[in-house]
């Protein structure tokens, strides 16, 4: 468990010394930010809009029009833009978990040290993921900063925070197994960007396979399993999806290794 | 070699997949670039396993087979999960009012059904899962609600066609009727189940001829809402027209006196007054500017209504006519069974109510105006039933600052033995088509007539609609502080990022 520390130390202080981590945050905090003040400020037209109508009495009072609330028009949308910011900083910032060990020849020196592949591989995978939980915790800022101030329903909050975090844990192992296969860093985030936009939405293709595929496509989609999140609903099938999705990444990268140390 | 492979496969992925989705079809190209991609990823697999066997002794070789045997156990470990995880169903609902989870009202119907209700459902499983995530609770929720789920493919192209343009289908079959629900929530899924396991059991007696609102009427001022409501429930609703009769009739367990224009008969009151002694049980609708009726045997009791409105301009419906008059109330004695259920956060409107006088401890208040409220006096002194001057507001009670009671109750041992029980409420506009369905009304209601109708037991919050995120508008200071924020956090993290890369420089 402490040499696993001493990774999760080395690759933290690696990550927030160079400036991929910086620009990985600003970016999601500045996007978020964009998003949020956008969704906000749409919202707050339309209600404004429903005053003015309501004062000429062009709609009764009291007749709200469904799903015309904050939740629904800035929480929801804030949150699939999160996820979305999220597939697209992830590989960014795993991509150079191996492929820069062997960039700069420090690979050998570090499949020598007396630590087994599952120490390196968790290491680098909970530094990943320590990380992001930095990444949600800051696009969680101004929904919570919203909850205290319009009195939100903090449960759907928390919900999607979760579902984030699971988001976050599937896709960094999705970004750790390619760059433990990738030799450079560019491949092994393209790479890490095409399996993560295949396995994200498989809806589209349920108009040209059968009904059993369909169910199997919809199960195996990433969003399917997002959806519930952002609604308040924790699933206990969504929470074993997401960590099943990040274990057997995390398990191929530490094989990935391990051949590797074989060479 | 192996990396190279593994780079093609993933553009082949990348543009198969990009390809179908833009074209929305598995189009020739699309799938080639899919086939090529599994041939690409397979060859990397196998030329990376033969370029270690090539560079390694036999000892090596053992490790390379337990490096593939690892692989083979992450696939196998990963795929029983992904096998698990879609045969687990257990969830938790973190919103506050539990939308997604079945009321306890609903699950209770459901376990009391007396009838088996086959229930039809026919969507496509792409766009409706939240649809069958809530008709599949109703069907775990009881063993005589049978669900079948129908998937497009399995109808004609004609009925496909038609799903198309309709949407998701739910219909219940039951003792030969059919019904179609018409729209997928728990609240009108619930209330078609409702019909079918309708069981006629207290009645209750609107009294007539007074100028009282109509159970038949459907417009703003009509009882036609909380007339089908009641029926749904189970209760028996009819006319009454007390001076045409000797006595209240004999069925008539509740009768119900809402809010009439004109007073009553000396008659009447004298027959209302023998029905209370026989145990009989009241429920009272008052309206500011009306006679209140039975006054003076409600005034026997220690209950009085004052001839004044409430108003209250910090929790009143949004865009309200006059500002104020229709106060949001969210007061309730915790310990009474007409408000149990009720909270802080499950909130009843009223629309012109009078505040009540309770005199001495036989009455019980249990929903009252918020601290915010006033009382707005007639312009001319107003007048109770029974012709006399309207009660002088008591000592305790100041004009401008609240809670003032709204709503009721009293029980009292009559001669015979019996228990006779009287709701009265201070206002009749929030039991009307126009505000029953709005906030927690209808659960006000319908709580004082099963309190009345001696079933405290069945007392429960009904489902509400799933839209209870209502928020009001973002005030501009508040919007501005959100600007400051949101610039604030990525300009700090950049700040810091510079200071670090700075810094490292320097090292």
């Amino acid at each position: 468990m402490r040499a696993t520390l001493t990774v999760v130390r080395k690759e933290l202080t690696g990550l927030f010394a160079s400036p991929i981590a910086y620009i990985a945050l600003t970016a999601m905090a500045l996007s978020m930010s964009l998003f949020f003040l956008d969704n906000l400020k749409a919202f707050n037209t339309q209600i404004m809009l429903l005053q003015t109508r309501t004062a000429f009495n062009q709609i009764g009072a009291g007749m709200m029009p469904p799903g015309l609330n904050l939740f629904e028009q800035v929480l929801l949308p804030t949150v699939t833009d999160t996820a979305l910011v999220l597939l697209a900083i992830i590989p960014l910032i795993t991509m150079g978990m191996f492929c820069e060990e062997r960039t700069r020849r420090t690979d050998e020196l570090l499949l020598t040290l007396p630590l087994s592949n599952t120490q390196i591989a968790a290491g680098k995978f909970l530094a990943t993921f320590v990380f992001l939980v930095a990444v949600v915790a800051i696009a969680s800022l101004l929904p919570a900063i919203s909850a205290a101030h319009t009195e939100l329903d903090m449960g759907p909050i928390l919900a999607s925070l979760m579902g984030l975090l699971l988001l976050s844990f599937a896709l960094a192992s999705i970004g750790l197994l390619c760059s433990a296969l990738a030799d450079s860093q560019l491949v092994a985030a393209l790479s890490a960007y095409a399996v993560s936009m295949a396995i994200l939405d498989f809806s589209w293709m349920m108009e040209f396979t059968g009904d059993t595929a369909d169910r199997v496509l919809q199960y195996l989609s990433l969003m399917t399993h997002m959806g519930g999140f952002p609604r308040g609903i924790i699933s206990l099938t969504d929470i074993v999806y997401f960590t099943g999705l990040g274990l057997g990444g995390f398990l191929l990268a530490r094989v990935s290794l391990a051949l590797e140390r074989i060479n | 070699m192996a990396g190279f492979l593994f780079s093609l496969a993933c553009v082949a992925l990348a543009f198969g997949l990009g390809g179908a989705y833009l074209s929305k079809q598995a189009g020739p190209a699309a799938i080639g670039n899919l086939i090529m991609a599994g041939i690409l990823i397979v060859s990397a697999i196998v030329v990376s396993v033969v370029s270690v066997q090539r560079k390694q002794s036999g000892l090596s070789r053992k490790a390379v087979v337990r490096a593939l045997i690892h692989t083979g156990i992450a696939i196998i470990v990963t795929a029983a999960i992904l096998l698990a995880a879609s045969r687990i169903t257990h969830e938790w609902d973190l919103t506050e009012p539990r939308i997604y989870t079945l009321s306890e009202f609903t699950r209770k119907v459901l376990e009391d059904l007396p009838v088996d209700i086959d229930a039809v459902y026919v969507g496509d499983p792409a766009v409706s899962g939240q649809e069958r995530l809530l008709i599949e609770r109703f069907a775990q929720a009881s063993d005589r609600f049978r669900l079948k789920i129908v998937s497009p493919q399995e109808l004609s192209p004609e009925a496909a066609r038609q799903l198309e343009r309709s949407g998701s289908q739910l219909v219940f079959y039951s003792g030969g009727r059919a019904r179609k629900v018409p729209a997928m929530s728990e609240r009108v899924i619930l209330q078609t189940v409702l019909d079918f396991s309708m069981r006629a059991s207290t009645k209750l007696c609107f009294l007539r001829g007074h100028g009282e609102p109509s159970l038949d009427g459907h417009g703003e001022r009509g009882l036609s809402s909380l007339h089908g409501l009641l029926t749904r429930e189970g209760f028996q609703t009819t006319d009454l027209l007390l001076a045409a009769q000797p006595d209240v009739p004999e069925d008539c367990e509740i009768v119900v006196v809402a809010a009439p224009e004109k007073e009553l008969l000396p008659a009447e009151r004298d027959r209302l007054k023998s029905f209370l002694d026989k145990g009989g049980r009241l429920l009272v609708f008052s309206e500011p500017g009306r006679p209140l009726e039975p006054a003076k045997l409600l005034e026997e009791q220690g209950i009085s209504a004052f001839d004044a409105l409430v108003v209250d301009e910090e929790s009143s419906l949004f865009g309200s006519e006059a500002k104020g008059t229709e106060p949001i109330v969210n007061r309730f004695t915790s310990y009474h069974p007409v408000v149990q259920g009720l909270t802080e956060r499950t909130a009843v409107v009223f629309s012109g109510a009078r505040p009540l006088i309770l005199k001495g401890s036989d009455p019980k208040g249990f929903v009252y105006s918020g601290r915010t409220s006033r009382i707005e006096m007639p312009a001319e002194g107003g007048t109770r039933g029974d012709g006399e001057e309207t009660a002088p507001l008591p000592q305790w009670m100041r004009r401008d600052k609240g809670p003032f009671p709204l709503g009721a109750s009293l029980e009292r041992s009559t001669e015979s033995g019996n228990e006779a029980r009287i709701v009265l409420f201070g206002d009749v506009d929030f039991a009307t088509n126009r505000l029953l369905g709005a906030l927690y009304n209808e659960d006000l209601v319908m709580n004082a007539v099963y309190y009345l109708a001696n079933r405290e037991d069945q007392i429960q919050i009904r489902p509400k609609a799933e839209d209870l995120y209502q928020a009001p508008l973002i005030p501009e200071k508040t919007f501005a502080a959100f600007h400051s924020i949101a610039l604030l956090i990525p300009e700090a993290i950049l700040i810091l990022g510079l200071v670090a890369s700075f810094r490292r420089r320097r090292l």
